[in-house]
Formats: structure tokens, sequence, C-alpha cells
């Protein structure tokens, strides 16, 4: 798993590469708060991301809120089919959660 | 809870005249789906706040009429028209019920039985379903509900997989539930911190199911409860129970719904942008209370014109007609809030027009157009009466049985066309029908026979037709439980001018009858003239006025003692309104004459003093004043004296009969001339 941050078209990029599952989880949440400190939202690239299991799909639900509740933006501009079907087999929307 | 009750009946009479026309359209389209659903829809909620709000009588019947259309949506039953029978003499019932009036209980009773028994035994359509594969039983529904444990991941448990293998089993919705989701700053990703809420349709039994969660088992809370199996209702049932349940959302439950119906899930679509709620339930006495409010306003705006005008200070007359203008617009907006579409009151008439065709063997369709055409709300209800007359006679007199119709190269079944539009200051509501038309000469000997006319008048057709509106007549060759006993067109007449309206007949023998009801937009306010006869003041509506004249006093006291007058070389009906009124003070030298046209026929009215033109807002008359001849309402002026509004058709007859007393010599000279 590794975490890049870029700049894209004036936004402040976070993209993740390889799997997303409950082994990486901990890192990752560790890197997201603090994406989320330095940018305050979330934009994410998850085009990279080649495994993902439940977890995977709670953390970015819990991203979700974290931006949500501060009125903060919360935008996913790519998602591979691993994240894609990972959300829809728990019975989620991806639509609705990757809006 | 009262209040909740009032507001369930209110609710309650609007849902049972959708159940109404939606039973009368399903009687037409038996196979529209929409419609079929709609109706089930309506039942439902009539049921469901009918239990909330200590209905439960009405709830309990309710449910017995909803099993059938259930029944019918899953296809397991076929609209029939016994059916539709049976379910509009249940409106009936349930709409008595919600009235809180003396129902029969054995009635009741009866009927829920023919219900019961219409329904088809549990789920056959089953059996005629594929052959089951070896092993399975005949699908049954579950309803899961899995709350893992925090620690469930780490157990090494992944709930992607185990939603995978339910899959696996058959139909499944799955439904996540985040809201235990905390922040990132609060949560601990090892968790699991999501539940889950299945629907799963299996041929697999029970202990299939649970061995799906076998590794789980001891790191989640597990519920599987079977469902009775009627098809996928049922599963629409589980998903109302969870919406009731705020465990879900609207557009969540459809989703799953389609998905279970078509197998895949929709494409993915712009979500919808929420309807929100823009009218509010307002009571009628609280517009009417407004009305009357804006009324009082009226008068006082106008006594400060008045007066601002006597004082003639330029501000103070700049602020009144400010007010004036201020008071107009909201008097407008005010009358505008009571205005209703009158399609609401054409629809009523289907069931009329439907149980009476049955009733009396024919067959009629029922047409309308112009149903947006707005009315004062009071004016629509005052006309649901006459309009049902009408309609009732049309059927039994003009519609021709189906035989006869063909016999006469007619469609087989009459048609009755409703229309109204606006027309200037009025609105015109037109009843057609297409059966035998009026005929006249049928009219006329039965018109001789009462002694209505002389047996060698040659009244005009007009004058015929007019006679059909005279109390105790009727040409109907027989008399029918619906009409034929000579009562109701009188009524008819007489209830449409007591709403300032008119009625007219266009008929054509064979090919059918109009009735033209002409009628004010509103009850509440009327142009007027004012006028004053010794001190006292009176308002002619403005429609009825066609021009003043004057005259000297030798000129009118002839016409007075004639009870005519002549005008631009006819002889007209002439009425002293003093004379009628009985007002002592002397009469001025020079008499102000008011000529109206009523009935295609010109009457000229002797008073005092045109005073000008008054708007008026019209307070009924007290129970007292209430039958006094030729006035139809009172309004206060703005000195706050009060004047009179005359009754126009009422004051013509008067002169018509006054005239006739003063011998046939009136009619005849008219007719000279």
């Amino acid at each position: 798993m590794s975490i890049t941050t870029g700049s894209r078209d004036g936004e402040t990029v976070m993209k993740i590469e390889g799997p997303m599952s409950i082994y990486e989880v901990t890192d990752l949440r560790e890197a997201m708060l603090e994406h989320f400190r330095e940018t305050g939202g979330f934009v994410l690239d998850l085009a990279a991301v080649d495994a993902c299991d439940t977890a995977g799909v709670q953390l970015l639900c819990s991203a979700r809120v974290s931006a949500r509740r501060k009125d903060r933006p919360f935008k996913v501009l790519a998602a591979s089919d691993a994240v894609i079907d990972a959300i829809r087999g728990i019975g989620l929307s991806p639509s609705e959660l990757l809006d | 809870m009262e209040d909740h009750r009032a507001a369930y009946k209110e609710e309650a009479q609007e849902l049972l005249s959708d159940l109404e026309s939606g039973l009368l359209e399903l009687e037409e389209k038996p196979d529209d789906e929409e419609l079929i659903a709609r109706v089930f829809r309506t039942l439902h909620t009539i049921k469901g706040s009918g239990a909330m709000f200590g209905f439960d009588d009405v709830a309990a019947f309710t449910h017995e009429i909803e099993a059938v259309f259930d029944a019918i949506r899953s296809g397991r039953l076929a609209v029939t028209k016994e059916l539709v029978d049976q379910a509009l003499a249940a409106r009936d019932l349930i709409r008595r019920m919600v009235a809180e009036e003396a129902v029969d209980t054995t009635l009741a009773a009866d009927m829920m039985g023919r219900f019961r028994r219409m329904l088809p035994d549990a789920a056959p359509a089953l059996a005629a379903g594929p052959a089951l594969e070896e092993g399975q039983d005949a699908p049954a529904s579950y309803h899961i509900r899995f709350a893992p444990h925090a620690d469930l991941f780490r157990t090494g448990n992944s709930p992607d997989l185990i939603m995978g293998e339910l899959r696996e089993l058959g139909q499944a919705q799955i439904i996540a539930h985040l809201d235990m989701v905390p922040p990132l700053s609060d949560m601990r990703p090892e968790d699991c911190n999501i539940r889950w809420e299945i629907m799963l349709r299996t041929g697999r039994s029970m202990s299939d199911i649970r061995d799906v969660f076998i590794f789980a088992e001891d790191n989640c809370d597990l519920e599987i409860l079977p469902m009775e199996s009627k098809g996928i209702e049922d599963r629409r049932r589980i998903g109302e129970i969870l919406l009731a349940r705020g465990e879900i959302s609207a557009e969540t439950l459809e989703e799953a719904l389609r998905i279970q119906e078509t197998g895949h899930p929709a494409e993915p679509r712009a979500r919808q942008v929420a309807i929100t709620v823009s009218s509010i339930r307002v009571p009628a006495e609280k517009l009417d209370f407004l009305v009357n409010l804006v009324g009082e306003l009226v008068t006082v705006q106008a006594n400060l014109t008045r007066k601002s005008r006597l004082l003639s200070d330029a501000e103070l007359i700049s602020i009144a007609e400010e007010v004036e203008r201020l008071t107009a617009s909201l008097r407008d907006n005010t009358m505008g809030l009571r205005m209703l579409p009158i399609g609401a009151t054409f629809q009523k008439f289907r069931r009329l027009v439907r149980d009476l065709a049955l009733e009396l063997g024919k067959e009629v369709v029922m047409t309308t157009s112009g149903e947006d055409t707005e009315l004062d709300k009071n004016m629509i209800e005052q006309l649901n009466d006459p309009l049902v007359h009408i309609i009732r006679n049309e059927i039994d007199h003009g519609i021709e049985p189906p035989s006869a119709r063909r016999a006469l190269g007619k469609p087989s079944h009459g048609t009755i066309h409703l229309a109204a539009s606006h027309s200037g200051p009025n609105v015109r509501i037109r009843v057609s029908g297409d059966g035998a038309g009026i005929d006249l000469a049928a009219a006329r000997s039965k018109a001789v026979e009462r002694g209505l006319i002389q047996r060698d008048a040659r009244p005009t057709d007009k004058e015929l037709l007019d006679l059909l509106f005279a109390p105790g007549f009727s040409t109907a060759k027989r008399v029918t439980d619906v009409s034929g006993r000579g009562v109701g067109m009188d009524v008819v007449k007489r209830r449409i001018e007591s709403l300032r309206g008119t009625v007219d007949i266009e008929t054509e023998k064979g090919v059918g009858t109009t009735l033209v009801l002409s009628l004010p937009l509103t009850l509440a306010i009327i142009d007027g003239l004012l006028v004053s006869i010794g001190g006292t003041y009176f308002v002619i509506p403005l429609s009825a006025v066609e021009e003043c004249l004057e005259m000297a006093r030798a000129a009118a006291e002839r016409a007075r003692d004639r009870g005519m007058m002549s005008h631009r070389g006819h002889l007209i009906l002439y009425l002293s309104l003093r004379e009628f009124f009985t007002i002592r003070e002397a009469a001025p030298a020079i008499e102000r004459v008011v000529v109206s046209e009523i009935k295609g026929e010109k009457v000229a009215f002797g008073l005092d003093q045109v005073i000008g033109h008054h708007q008026t807002v019209i307070k009924p008359l007290g129970r007292v004043y209430r039958d006094i001849e030729g006035v139809s309402g009172a309004t206060i002026l703005g000195d706050g004296s009060v004047a009179l509004i005359l009754d126009m058709p009422a004051l013509f007859e008067v002169a018509e009969k006054k005239a006739e007393q003063r011998g046939e010599a009136g009619r005849t000279e008219r007719a000279r001339l």
C-alpha cells in the first residue's frame, strides 16, 4: 500500500495504491487523518486500489462522516473495480458513497 | 387525539374520493397495473392511518378489501365488473364508518366475507412455477438481521464474503446500516461498526442459511426469521416496515424492490429532487373569517375614500387612494384563496352516472372538459345538487336505451359531457347529453293540460322551454324513481338564481339537450349600482343594468298604474320599487329608471336616485329577513349604513305577475308592438 499526495486542478489529491484491507486500515487511517488536518477535506484517487474488503469500505465511510460533519468536501475522483465491487458487495450503493 | 381524529376524517374523505375515481377508472381499464397499485395504496393508507387513530372498524374492514387488491396486484386475481361493484359498495360503507354514522354490522360482516371468499387459496401461483431443483423446498423469504460485534474483522471474518455466500443461496436484498460508523478521529479501523439487514428469498433451508454465518456466529448478533411466502408483495411490506422504523430510506426501498423484481440494479440516475410540500391545509372557516375581515376592510376603506374627498386634502386623498389600491389587491387575493377547480366536483358525478345508467339499463359515458376552471368554494358546494338533478334528468329522460339508440343510428352508449369555461366575469357550465332532446310539441300540450298556457296560445320555443322550469312541470311519460315527478327543474332554476346565475336550455329533438348554467365567479362580492329610494339604499347587480333614464313624475305615475312604460318605441315592463318596498317618503319631481335585461326581456325599475358604481361585499341576510321577496342580501356602506341587494330575477317575476294581474292587457299590448 502506498500513498502519494499531489496537486490536480488546484486540489490536493490523495492517491492510494495497492490493497485497502483490514491489514492496512490502521496505517491508512493515520495517513488520512493527517491529510484531513492539512488540506481540510478529501479528494481521493482510488483508481489504483487493487483489493478492498469491508474494513476498507468502512474506512471510506468514516472519512466521509468526518468531512460531512465539518462541512468539508469528500470527493472520489476515481475508483477501481475492486473498490466498487466491495462497496456493492456489502449492500451499499457506490454512487451514494462516492459522489 | 381529537384533533388528529378530525384530521384523519378529513384526509380519509379525500382518500375515499380518490378511491372512488380510481375504481371507476379501473372498471374501464382493468389491466392497468399502475391504477391497481394506486387503489391498493389508497386502501393501505386508509387502513393504516385508521388503525393509528382508533378507527379499528375501518381498519379491520378495509383490510379485507386491501387483501383482495393485494392479490390483484400480484396477478392472482383479475378485476371484474362485479369486483368493482363490491369495492364501490365497500367504499361507501367505509365512508360511513369514517363519518361515524350508524353502520349495519351484519352488512359489514357480509361484505367482509364476500371479499374474503374472492381471495384465491394461499399462493397457488407458486405451484405453477418452474420445477424446483432437487434438495430445494419451495422458495421462502427470510428476514436476516446481522449485527457483528466490534471484533468481527479480527477473527478473520469478512462480511463481504458472507454477503457473497448469501447471494449464492437465492435472491438477496442487502441493506447496510452505516449510522454507527464514527468519524476518523473517533474510530478504531479494525472494529466493525456496520450492521446489516438482509431479505433473502431462497429454496434452501434455514440451516443452510445459518451455515453461512457459521464462523461469525460467536462474534455477532444474528436473527433469521422466516416470512410468510406471498411473493414480492411481502417484501414490499418488509420494506415498508423498515421504512416506518426509519431503518432505510425510501430510495433504498425502491431500489431494493427493483433489484428483486428485475434482478439487476437500476441504471445510475440523477438523484431525484425531493418534492417539497408547497401547500398547507387550512380549515374553510378560517378562510371565511378572512373574507369577512376583508369585507369589513373594504367598507372602512370606502369610508376613508369618501371622507378624504370631502376634506379635499391632497395628502389624505393620496393615502386613501393607496389604501384603496392595496385593499383591492388584498380582496382579490383573498377571494382567490377560496377558488377551487371544478374538476373534483365533475369527478364525483362519474359514480352517479355509472350507478344511474346501471339502474336504468342504459349505457352512458361521461366526458368532461375545462376541469381547471376555478370557482368560489362556496359556489361549488351549492352547485352540487342542481347538477345532480340535471344529470339525473338527462340520463333518465334524455338518453335512450341502447336498443333504441342503435335503431336510431346512434352509438349504443349515450354521452354526458360536462364542460366548464370562463366567460367574462362569469363561469359557464354546460351539461350536454346526446339523448332524445326535448319534444316541444309534447311540452306544449302538457303546458296546456296544466293550464300554464291557453289552448290557442302560440308560445315561442324559448317560452316553451322556460315552462320546463315551472313548478310541477314534467314532460316525462312515466314517473321513475329517478325523476319525472315534476320536482326538480324548478328547484334547479331557483337554486341557480339564488346564486345570481341563470339557466338556459338548448335542445334539438333527436339530437340532444344542453343545459347552460351561467354563474358569477364568487358569491362574496358583486359589482353593483348603488341607488336610493327615499333615504333607503339599494344595490343593483351591475350585470343586470342596461341603462339609466330619467322620467318626470307624471310619466312615472302613469307607468306605475299600467305596469308598463314606453322605451325606445317598445312597451316594457315597469315596476316601481318605491311601491314594491312601500317606501312612504315623498317622491322626487324627476324619477330615475334603471332598465335591466332579464331572460331576454327588458324591464324597468323606478327609483329616486342613482348614486354610482359600488363594489359590494355581500353579507347574508339574517334568518328573519331571509325570505323577503326581491332581496338577495345586504351590504354595509362606507358610512356604516346598510344597503339591500336586489334580487333582479325575482323582481322581474313580480313585475310580470303584476302586469298579468292588471289583465292580459299588458301581454297583448306588448305583443302588438
